[in-house]
């Protein structure tokens, strides 16, 4: 029995990864851009009152490189209606798909990004922006953490400031602003709770006859 | 213990400001939130009706009565259930001027075609394979009816399955 793999196998394998890779490489594009242009297909109109958009085209029509990644774009920033949390781009579902080729067929007329995004709020509401605007009670969401972490540094700050020893501090036995038992009285003059527990030590140390 | 009103102050004035967002935003639902459609002139439309390639609706030929659009599909079971609401209404209103129609929904033809040979139709079906035209209306989902007033502008819109009551009160008015 040889141990060498079997060359047939070898040659499906390196079939099914080159497979894989191409998969991969072409996977999440959703775009059907054999379209036929809008005007020839049923349901579909080419003026702007008929294509359902108040105004024409904001641009003049981009060639297919750029209508691609540009429709990718606009497919990225808009929700998937019947998804839970995913973009046009990233989702397989119909509804999805249908909304890509509806993106790609109006970047193609040369539809602006705002107008596209506009018209697919005026269907679905703010709702389906991904990254919906900052209005109302929504800048709390952004100013919270911010504010939080700034009382938070100057809490931290006042209360370093309010252990730190000072000159002018009375010596040995007064409780310190932070309310800490005198148990080291003994030690010596430190105010500081590790100075005094480093006395209390050494004075230990030193009842044990060293 | 000795309490710090200043930190609890500012830590209730954060917190209550995050559940004040968190109560606004639990007001709504989270689909079909809002649709600035409502008023609006209805996108217009050409589609097939189903079983007829010949014929095409269009919008343009709709306005003068009332119509009802329905979004649907065989696969969607409120759909199945709103089905017999949809015949009483286009029974009732047909009559009256209002036109009822339906519009296929990611759906194969002939299902739809065996599903209302026998289920009962009242009203054409049409057919649009790149729901193009149910992106135009905003549908999230199916089943969802639209109710168009004489002039052609949206007057309504029923997410979910409806009832011969809920069209009874929306349509009457319209007439």
């Amino acid at each position: 029995m040889s141990s060498l793999p079997n060359p047939a196998l070898l040659r499906t394998l390196l079939l099914g990864a080159v497979l894989v890779a191409a998969l991969v490489a072409g996977g999440p594009s959703v775009a059907a851009p054999t379209d036929p242009p809008a005007a020839d297909r049923v349901g579909v109109a080419s003026d702007p009152a008929a294509l359902g958009l108040a105004e024409p085209p904001a641009l003049a029509p981009p060639d297919p490189e750029t209508a691609k990644a540009e429709a990718e774009r606009i497919a990225d920033g808009l929700r998937c209606p019947v998804c839970q949390g995913l973009s046009v781009a990233d989702s397989n579902a119909d509804a999805a798909v249908a909304m890509y080729a509806r993106i790609a067929e109006l970047v193609r007329l040369g539809y602006s990004q705002e107008q596209i995004e506009d018209y697919f709020v005026d269907r679905y509401g703010e709702w389906v922006r991904l990254d919906p605007p900052v209005e109302g009670l929504h800048w709390l969401l952004w100013v919270a953490p911010a504010l939080l972490a700034v009382v938070g540094a100057a809490a931290i700050a006042l209360r370093a400031r309010g252990q730190a020893p000072t000159p002018a501090r009375p010596p040995a036995g007064t409780p310190t602003s932070g309310g800490a038992p005198a148990a080291a009285a003994s030690a010596g003059e430190g105010a500081d709770p590790a100075d005094r527990h480093r006395a209390a030590v050494l004075a230990a140390l030193g009842e044990d006859g060293r | 213990m000795k309490v710090r009103w200043g930190i609890l102050a500012g830590g209730l004035v954060v917190v209550g400001g995050l559940l004040a967002v968190l109560a606004s935003g639990f007001g709504g639902t989270t689909q079909g939130v809002s649709n600035n459609l409502l008023g609006r002139p209805a996108p217009p439309f050409a589609m097939e009706v189903l079983g007829e390639r010949e014929t095409i609706v269009r919008t343009a030929a709709l306005t003068g009565a009332p119509v009802v659009l329905n979004f649907w599909s065989t696969w969607c079971q409120p759909c199945v259930l709103e089905h017999p609401h949809l015949l009483a209404a286009a029974q009732e209103f047909g009559p009256r001027g209002v036109k009822f129609y339906g519009v296929l929904y990611n759906d194969e033809p002939q299902k739809a075609e065996r599903f209302l040979a026998e289920k009962g139709q009242g009203f054409p079906v049409l057919h649009d394979p790149l729901q193009r035209v149910a992106i135009d209306y905003g549908v999230t989902g199916v089943p969802e009816t639209f109710v168009l007033d004489k002039e052609g502008r949206i007057a309504h819109k029923f997410i979910g399955p409806v009832s011969v009551g809920e069209l009874q009160a929306v349509l009457r008015p319209l007439l």
